[in-house]
């Protein structure tokens, strides 16, 4: 049983506030028109710190599971009722973008067995182009698979399996 | 679940430019939320809210 913190819609997306006073935003992005040949919505999804109270830093948070548990359940709410493919590219301006992915991972595989939508499915791509590179992580349903192949396939010039 | 784990190779130019946006926006928006500004954001970064309203609580 997963304890989420309330939700709160904004008007650029949702907020939580947890019990140490440190404000959280998290959003949605359309995206679609970033990809060629999409018969779905493709959006990106973030979330970070909006506030954090005095005796607190943004590097070093208190351990608090629920933050975990809140992004897990808004994920769980989108894939119950959404098919579009969601895609998240953990904040790189201060190099921290791997461990923000393992973060999500984490939280993914502890919080996945207590959502409602079991059919979500998650991989992992590095995109690269001139002069620069990202990681994400593509979030679908099952039924939408052969859509994301549509996706990549049009967006790729080259792809290799990492080893 | 088996998770794939690929590397794509983005070169054509069109594309660049669609993803370089991406990329930009993105930093724009955590710039934003860490200075406490995110919903004086003005930009043509289309915001969604696809979370069911009912189950907003």
């Amino acid at each position: 049983m997963l304890t989420p913190y309330p939700i709160i819609t904004t008007d650029k997306g949702y907020r939580f506030i947890t019990t140490h006073q440190i404000y959280y935003e998290a959003y949605f992005t359309d995206i679609t028109q970033t990809f060629p040949l999409v018969s779905i919505r493709v959006l990106s999804f973030g979330f970070d710190c909006a506030h954090v109270p005095e005796d607190c830093t943004i590097t070093s948070l208190p351990v608090d599971n629920r933050v975990g548990e809140t992004i897990a359940t808004i994920l769980d709410q989108f894939f119950t009722h959404n098919r579009d493919v969601l895609i998240y590219v953990p904040m790189d301006t201060d190099q921290k973008a791997m461990q923000r992915s393992r973060l999500f991972d984490m939280w993914w595989q502890r919080f996945k067995p207590h959502l409602n939508c079991q059919v979500v499915e998650r991989d992992r791509y590095i995109f690269t182009y001139p002069g620069d590179e990202f990681v994400a992580t593509l979030l679908y349903r099952t039924e939408v698979k052969a859509e994301i192949q549509i996706i990549l396939s049009g967006l790729d010039s080259h792809q290799d399996e990492n080893k | 679940m088996f998770m794939v784990k690929k590397t794509i190779h983005i070169t054509k130019a069109e594309f660049v430019e669609r993803v370089k946006k991406v990329v930009s926006d993105k930093k724009l928006i955590h710039q934003k939320i860490r200075e406490g500004k995110f919903s004086e954001l003005k930009s043509d970064i289309k915001f969604a809210h696809p979370l069911s309203d009912h189950n907003n609580r």
